[in-house]
């Protein structure tokens, strides 16, 4: 079997590397890295250098000020924290403190993360960046001091300072990392540099087990080398083999070529590429082995599994996203490496190296980040197997209606994603309700119902539009206000990796609520999105997917699409699981108005909780677990009522 | 040394599709045994299960007395395949593909193997050129050496000729009539009644799945009582349509 294995991976290896193309993309692949670090600060300028870039600490409190207000082009109020001891800085003529220069009081202490209050025309703005915060539990600790500190003391502060009741009041927070300058440079690099790693990794792994599976089927040499007696295992493996040497190979090309990043000039220069050290480069390409195991064994399994270049291509895409997504998790704040978090995939490297980077690794954990990956790679290679052991591996090239229609539904998918994600987002942070208005209708019903129109599928059967039976309606009405329960209790189960920050909650909240009366409110958000959303996903994707596909896996898809659909990691795998309960109420209903009832009436309960403050604390557990088993006895009763 | 018995294989889809309907037949050594028949019917799925790229739903078959289930393995060893649509690896050179497959054959020798094989189809001028460069005719004469590099004792040849001209079709019923003469035994499926006529000692005909008929090309004349098997072939598929 060895002997076969180095047979196979040796004429793939040559098979792979002949011929121009290899030439370009090794180029491009080395080119890759440089620009994915100098664009973006092309694009997004850095704000100019902060304090802590001139080695400013907190030794020297007024110039660390004056440099925050200088960045911020804002009045400054500092407080420092666990003291709440406040500085004033402003140059405005309305708000005028006891001078321009700082005003400072009590003792600064090293650990102490510094607060920075910017008056914002009529109110005191006090901003907690939490990125930089880092770990949620600092965020925590912070929190009920700023809130005292914004009820009592900085009140008084800002009062004496010259504010009004009004603008002294505090409504946003900002923490400004007093880290250790390596530590900080470590985190940020540390978070960053893994998302572009595998990016890197992936497009190479994807471009070599397109060569290497894919195009075996698309000329016809699958049938050649399958009916040999070589054992597919052994082919497989092989191929494994060199998609992975393949990506190891570049991953250190690339990672030779990021130093000489520090030889542009300096215009392109900035942070990020002054983090690049010999040790991060040294740590990257250690963690680069698994990870491009891991993509190497992914690609060969999106290979496998893909009937031809386009499907390919199609999936290529979420494939980038989703291990990108994972990888990028590792940004957010209060996730750090712990037992749960060090066995998601792509996600638990990018934590390893930054804790590594930031000097806090622990070696438990990361030979605990190094198993999972093993186990995540020796899986894809397993699923791959399985699926080059379809029959239908042979059929590659062959359209089957089969794929034309997931690709259909994928495409009217992406398309409403990036008309929401261009426009409908702006809409509505500049108009909420019009903004609403135009993406449920125009963006979400109207790509559904074009969809049907341009592919000829007849509107009122695909989408299920039949009068149902009362006993289901009220069913479904009664899972509807469960469902929030379930919802919940998602969220919870999620938290340990994707922590819902409170002010991105807060802001959620604001942004739902505004200052509507109630009923525009559930308009809105209610009544719209339950008609629209439910046309579009269990009406028009989900009629389009019938006959194609198994009621099970059609519901499963197109719930996964509608909670990608909704922008927000935390969101989707909540709005996901809702997905599936109005999947199954309409294929067991055989009608969407079930579906399109439990959906207003779940997102009614939602703005009215919201409405009276009825915050989903964990006090509020039992009653999620009870509303959780009511939701599914309901579904049962339904399931029965249906057969 | 092919004995088929009772196979069948339907494709899911809407409607599920019966390729292949209950087909039994047997081939020996030395014989050329073709599966005629028009398009779509079942020509290529019975010898793809043959080649064991595909898994029949029910029935036995027996290669070269290897089991198609239980030793499918075996059966590939025993097998040479060759399709119209068999691809070859564009970025090798002939030499390397015939090195490549002789070496996962296990076959003794395998740099004298394919040099002989190489000489013998005529391969020799272009055998250091790389594959996607060959012509079409030249690419069939490189597939035909791979599927017998490791000498099999059983050839499958689906429409072996599909999409060559006239001279290139002629080297490859050379090939076939030599290699019966050698004592192969060969699956020969085409829709081309000159080349039954020319290389088949016994015809199955082919429509829709089933077998509708069987024997040597003059019983089968005499069946139909048609003066060729042209006629022949058509009045037994006419006859089985309602």
């Amino acid at each position: 079997m060895t002997r076969t294995l180095w047979i196979v991976a040796g004429t793939e290896f040559r098979r792979l590397v002949r011929g121009r193309g290899a030439i370009l993309f090794i180029v491009g692949a080395l080119l890759l890295p440089p620009l994915l670090i100098v664009i973006p600060p092309l694009l997004w300028p850095e704000e100019p250098a902060s304090q802590h870039d001139e080695g400013v600490s907190l030794d020297d409190p007024a110039l660390l000020a004056r440099r925050t207000a200088e960045r911020l082009k804002r009045p400054l109020v500092r407080m420092n924290l666990p003291d709440v001891l406040l500085t004033v800085l402003t140059d405005e003529d309305r708000i005028q403190p006891s001078s321009a220069e700082l005003v400072e009081e009590g003792p600064v202490s090293d650990d102490a993360p510094v607060l920075v209050v910017r008056i914002d025309g009529d109110d005191a703005v006090v901003h907690f960046r939490e990125d930089l915060a880092r770990t949620g539990a600092a965020v925590e600790r912070l929190r009920p001091l700023v809130s005292r500190a914004s009820d009592e003391r900085t009140r008084q502060r800002l009062v004496a300072a010259g504010l009004s009741e009004l603008e002294a009041r505090a409504v946003e927070v900002t923490s400004i990392d007093q880290s250790p300058e390596a530590q900080r440079v470590g985190r940020t690099v540390g978070a960053y540099l893994p998302v572009i790693v595998v990016l890197m990794l992936l497009s190479s792994a994807l471009a070599g087990a397109v060569a290497l599976v894919l195009a075996e089927r698309e000329r016809g040499t699958a049938e050649t080398i399958l009916s040999s007696g070589v054992d597919r295992r052994v082919l497989l493996l092989g191929k494994a083999l060199v998609v992975w040497g393949l990506t190891v190979t570049l991953m250190l090309l690339e990672l030779l070529v990021l130093p000489m990043v520090r030889l542009l000039p300096s215009g392109l220069n900035n942070s990020m590429i002054q983090g690049i050290d010999g040790g991060s480069i040294a740590l990257l390409a250690v963690l680069g082995i698994p990870l491009s195991m891991q993509l190497a064994a992914l690609a060969i399994a999106a290979a496998a599994w893909a009937p031809s270049y386009r499907a390919l291509s199609i999936i290529s895409l979420p494939l980038s996203l989703g291990t990108c997504g994972l990888a990028a998790l590792a940004m957010l704040p209060g996730l750090s490496l712990s037992p749960m978090s060090a066995i998601v995939p792509f996600c638990n490297l990018a934590l390893v190296s930054r804790e590594i980077l930031a000097g806090s690794a622990t070696l438990g954990l990361t030979a605990l980040v190094a198993l999972s990956s093993l186990a995540w790679m020796a899986a894809s290679l397993w699923i791959a197997a399985r699926l080059l052991s379809r029959e239908d591996a042979l059929l590659g090239g062959v359209p089957q209606p089969r794929e034309s229609r997931i690709r259909r539904v994928l495409g009217v998918w992406g398309l409403t994603l990036a008309m929401l994600w261009f426009v409908g987002g702006s809409l509505q942070t500049r108009d909420f309700t019009l903004g609403m208005t135009i993406s449920q209708v125009l963006m979400i019903a109207g790509s559904g119902l074009l969809a049907l129109l341009y592919w000829n599928h007849p509107i009122a059967e695909t989408c299920s539009l039949r009068r149902p039976r009362a006993v289901h309606l009220l069913l479904a009405a009664a899972v509807g206000l469960c469902l929030p329960g379930l919802a919940m209790l998602v969220a919870i189960a999620q938290s340990p990796f994707l922590p819902i920050s409170s002010a991105w909650a807060e802001e959620f909240t604001h942004m739902l609520m505004g200052d509507r009366p109630l009923a525009l409110t559930l308009l809105l958000i209610a009544v719209l999105p339950a008609l629209c959303e439910e046309l579009l996903f269990r009406g028009a994707l989900m009629g389009m997917l019938r006959g194609v596909m198994g009621d099970r896996s059609r519901v499963i898809l197109v719930a996964v699409l509608f909670g990608l659909l909704h922008l927000s990691l935390v969101r989707s795998l909540p709005t996901a699981t809702l997905g599936v309960v109005l999947g199954m109420l309409v294929v067991w209903t055989g009608s969407l108005w079930p579906a399109v009832l439990a959906h207003g009436l779940n997102n009614s309960l939602a703005v009215t909780m919201a409405h009276f403050e009825v915050a989903p604390e964990n006090h509020m557990l039992p009653l999620v677990l009870v509303s959780s088993a009511l939701c599914i006895t309901l579904l049962y009763l339904l399931r029965r009522a249906t057969r | 040394m092919i004995e088929v018995a009772a196979l069948s294989k339907t494709f899911s889809g809407a409607p599920p599709v019966r390729a292949v309907d209950d087909v039994s037949f047997s081939a020996e050594p030395g014989e050329v045994y073709g599966l005629l028949g028009p398009n779509g019917a079942g020509k290529t799925t019975a010898l793809r299960m043959l080649a064991t790229l595909l898994s029949p739903d029910s029935g036995q078959a027996k290669v070269a007395g290897h089991d198609l289930r239980s030793d499918s393995q075996a059966v590939r060893k025993s097998i040479g395949y060759l399709s119209a649509n068999t691809g070859l690896y564009g970025r090798l050179t002939p030499r390397e593909i015939l090195l490549y497959f002789a070496r996962l054959q296990q076959v003794e020798q395998p740099a004298r193997r394919c040099e002989e094989l190489i000489e013998r189809l005529g391969i020799t001028d272009y055998a250091a050129q790389r594959c996607d460069a060959l012509s079409t005719g030249m690419a069939q004469k490189v597939s035909i050496a791979r599927a017998i590099v490791h000498s099999p004792p059983v050839l499958i040849l689906d429409e072996p000729t599909s999409g060559l001209d006239v001279l290139v079709s002629q080297t490859v019923l050379e090939f076939v009539e030599q290699a019966r003469d050698d004592g192969a035994c060969i699956l020969y499926s085409t829709h081309v009644m000159s080349e039954a006529e020319r290389l088949c000692d016994r015809i199955g005909i082919l429509h829709e799945g089933r077998l509708l008929a069987e024997g040597r090309l003059d019983e089968l004349k005499q069946q139909s009582g048609q003066p060729d098997l042209e006629g022949a072939f058509v009045h037994v598929v006419r006859g089985s349509t309602p």
